[in-house]
């Protein structure tokens, strides 16, 4: 079979400040017709810059070098007007934010038909046929309406379908698939991964699916790259690549993702049963509703309901996970038990105390003995404080008589527990990785020696291998200071990993909570099943099964 | 340890490469230094009369290097007291109308419902107020005085600063480090005052820079009008409107104040962009893993 793509020593490198950076190093592949490839690494690896210097769509600082040939022609050096004949019209690009990528002032049937009025002759009427026709084959139900339709009226997963119908547009024969479902919830990428597999199949494409998921390349790719610092690692079939790895990155990162795989049933730390079951968060029938805007002035009030009567209790020194698609109200729960949000009815109790009941005063005691760590390492730290401003913050206004030289001491043991240097303390958030941020939130949450820590997906935002190097952070500091966690988290993989009691969430509602491995491994409720069936394992032949059996259901 | 460079430093940095902005800069100060000195060195009184020199063209021989005017007054010496007024009542009213501005526009995006809506409210009353009639009412009451035009200004302005403020306000309170602190026990007005007005420094300082102009422009228009400041002392604007009156006998007395004016107005506007640029967050060096 003839070779669709064919790169040869293809090199990308950016200049930036006077520094020459080399984002991707000699890197030769092919790709044959109607195969999926998938590349994976981590952030950084360069995955996205090869696509991008293939479509020539490098920042203004990059430049490459090398061959990449795409159907006989070379595509490296052609001048812009040259590649925006083969942009959209024989390659495709679908990105990972379905949101930023669709304008929300312009309708969805004029963006889809902006690229047939570039790249085809074809009469109005044609074109607006053409747009429903492929709304309507990605599975967009009133195809018609969603045409004079604007991006905002759809939720995460509808976009992407409207992504993919006009990456079909023009009946491409390459689509390249940037971390398509990074951003969306494990249910709605399911049926994402199998719409594009269903499309290619269908259309006859080739498809180059970018990722940093193992469960996804096991899930959809026949052939793989694994790249690291724009270096090609390995690279072969999918089966051969998962089952016997020859590259030692490789072997690294599928002993990761197993460890927090699902399939697996030995149990990864011994479950202590404790005797003294004192419950330091309880809330008996917790709602917490939110007005929306009146779509007229006499309209009756809209109300969203973010968490609905939820009666659940936080035990001494366990670890408690709350899992849960994105609405489904897991994190307003978060901040109402941390007292940031007002309960509209029922109760919350904190270490006993009611939090309806409480003055602002009582309320600090209890924040006192209770932190959080957020999701987004960049945004929850002030940028315009140092780490040890960041740090000090919580010591003035819970210990204000501690003495300047105990503060100093603390900061630095605090840091030191985090695993950072004391070098760290004069720098800006700025000047800090998404790891080493997250580092920081985790000692500030610890300054004020609290007995219970909640946990806000706290590592959703972070790398395969820096989450890891957090989750065991955390793991460590809890048994060390045997603190109470409330783990929230929409990453099953890492729930099941450490935690010894799980609540299943599902708009507002309570579906399902027991221990970890009872939830996991004998689901009383169809959505937890289905939850948990969704999330995409590494390995390609169970993959495979699966995939069969949704199809054959279907 | 590694040296820090923290936001302002980068800033900093970014500034020194923005050669219109640091030419501005350098041009701004000199002519401060000028307005502040240059009187010193004059033979002349602000509002001495030299009879035997009415409306003289400027010339080095007898000290009037910038002519006179239509009363027989120095013009160099007026032009540096103007330049006095002009650049206090720009400094002066912008800063007043900033720090109420920013204190009144963080406390009603921070406080958010019902206050921030009564807030911003009393703020849409104020706007309705026609400019020119609260002057001219604020001179009926008060009589002529340059503290009224500070006032003016200054009451008029902190409004924009202030919905400008709210809008960033309600952007910052979203983020989670506010979030963090509120759980890290500290109070409201530290919060406000620790977390929220020093994120909002990178739009004020831009804003500052870019309302000094016009606030100078909104005095040389009173002053135009006859609203401004009282004779003998004038400010560039007076200058400027006396001036044009005698364009086609004695040009020169429109022309010294209002390059001048020029000028000042041109280096604030360089020197607003520079620091846009510089505090925009795009080109920020982050650590690595």
């Amino acid at each position: 079979m003839t070779d669709l793509l064919k790169t040869k020593n293809l090199n990308v490198r950016f200049k930036s400040r006077g520094e020459s950076i080399h984002a991707v190093k000699d890197l030769s592949f092919r790709l044959s017709g109607d195969e999926v490839l998938g590349i994976v690494g981590e952030s950084g690896s360069g995955k996205s810059q090869t696509v991008l210097s293939i479509m020539g769509l490098l920042e203004s600082n990059g430049s490459a070098s090398g061959s990449a040939i795409f159907a006989d022609k070379e595509l490296i050096g052609l001048s812009n007007s040259e590649l925006n004949q083969i942009r959209g019209n024989e390659i495709a690009m679908i990105f990972q934010d379905p949101m930023s990528s669709l304008n929300p002032y312009i309708t969805i049937g004029k963006q889809m038909s902006g690229v047939l009025k570039r790249h085809t002759k074809m009469s109005k009427h044609e074109i607006k046929e053409r747009c429903i026709e492929m709304l309507d084959s990605v599975g967009i139900s009133k195809p018609h309406e969603r045409y004079d339709g604007y991006s905002f009226e759809l939720s995460g997963g509808m976009r992407q379908r409207v992504m993919i119908a006009s990456a079909l547009l023009t009946n491409p024969k390459l689509l390249i698939a940037d971390e398509p479902t990074t951003a969306l919830d494990v249910t709605v990428q399911e049926k994402i991964l199998d719409l594009i597999l269903d499309v290619k199949d269908r259309f006859k494409k080739s498809v180059i699916m970018i990722t940093h998921d193992l469960g996804v390349v096991a899930r959809t790719c026949d052939r793989v790259l694994v790249m690291k610092d724009g270096e090609l690692q390995e690279s072969g079939d999918t089966e051969a690549i998962f089952y016997s790895p020859n590259a030692a990155y490789t072997k690294e990162l599928l002993e990761k993702s197993k460890e927090i795989n699902l399939d697996d049933q030995q149990k990864y730390t011994e479950r202590q049963e404790t005797s003294i079951k004192n419950s330091l968060v309880k809330s008996s029938k917790a709602k917490v509703s939110f007005m929306l805007p009146k779509k007229t002035l006499f309209a009756a009030n809209n109300v969203l309901t973010a968490v609905n009567e939820i009666s659940m209790e936080a035990i001494d020194g366990e670890v408690l996970g709350i899992v849960g698609e994105s609405g489904s109200g897991k994190s307003t729960l978060a901040k109402t038990i941390l007292g940031l949000q007002k309960l509209t009815s029922g109760q919350v109790e904190v270490f006993g105390e009611k939090l309806t009941e409480i003055n602002k005063k009582e309320l600090k005691e209890i924040r006192k003995k209770m932190q959080v760590v957020f999701q987004d390492p960049f945004s929850s730290l002030n940028p315009r404080m140092t780490v040890f401003e960041i740090l000090k913050e919580p010591l003035d206004s819970f210990f204000p008589s501690m003495t300047k030289e105990s503060a100093q001491k603390d900061i630095e043991d605090s840091l030191m527990e985090v695993g950072l240097t004391s070098d760290y303390l004069g720098r800006y958030p700025h000047e800090l990785s998404g790891g080493q941020c997250q580092r920081v939130a985790i000692a500030r949450a610890l300054m004020p020696k609290p007995q219970l820590l909640i946990c806000d997906e706290a590592v959703s935002a972070l790398d395969a291998s820096i989450r890891g190097e957090i989750i065991d952070l955390l793991l460590r500091i809890k048994s060390e200071k045997k603190l109470t966690m409330i783990f929230i988290a929409h990453d099953l993989a890492v729930v099941r990993k450490i935690c010894d009691r799980v609540i299943v969430m599902q708009s507002g509602k309570i579906v399902e909570q027991g221990p970890t491995e009872k939830v996991f491994f004998e689901p009383e409720k169809e959505y937890t099943a289905n939850l948990l069936s969704a999330v995409p394992v590494p390995d390609p032949r169970k993959e495979k099964e699966k995939y069969i059996q949704r199809t054959q259901a279907d | 340890m590694k040296k820090t460079n923290s936001l302002l430093n980068d800033a900093w940095s970014a500034l020194s490469k923005n050669k219109a902005a640091l030419i501005s800069a350098a041009t701004m100060a000199a002519m401060v230094f000028m307005v502040l000195l240059g009187p010193i060195f004059s033979p002349y009184a602000i509002d001495e009369i030299d009879w035997s020199m009415i409306a003289a063209a400027p010339s080095f021989s007898d000290g009037h290097i910038f002519g006179t005017d239509d009363l027989g007054r120095d013009l160099f010496v007026r032009t540096m007291y103007g330049g006095r007024i002009s650049l206090m009542v720009g400094l002066v009213a912008t800063l007043v109308s900033v720090m109420i501005g920013v204190t009144y526009g963080a406390v009603a995006g921070f406080m958010g419902g019902r206050i921030d809506a009564l807030m911003m409210r009393f703020v849409d009353v104020l706007y309705a107020m026609p400019f020119l009639f609260f002057v001219i009412l604020l001179m009926v009451f008060f009589g002529r005085s340059i503290f009224l035009i500070f006032i003016a200004i200054g009451a008029v302005n902190w409004l924009d600063i202030a919905r400008i403020v709210r809008g960033q306000t309600l952007n910052i309170k979203g983020k989670e480090f506010v979030d963090a602190a509120k759980t890290g026990g500290v109070s409201t007005i530290k919060i406000i005052m620790k977390h929220i007005v020093p994120n909002l420094l990178g739009v004020v300082v831009v804003y500052v820079a870019l309302t000094v102009p016009q606030v100078i422009l909104v005095e040389s228009f009173l002053s135009f009008l006859g609203l401004g400041v009282q004779e003998p002392m004038t400010s560039w604007g007076a200058l400027v409107n006396q001036g044009a009156r005698q364009m086609e006998s004695s040009p020169w007395m429109l022309l010294f104040p209002a390059v001048f004016l020029a000028t000042t107005l041109f280096c604030f506007n360089f020197i607003g962009d520079g620091l846009r640029d510089a505090l925009d967050p795009k080109d920020r060096t982050r650590g690595n893993d």
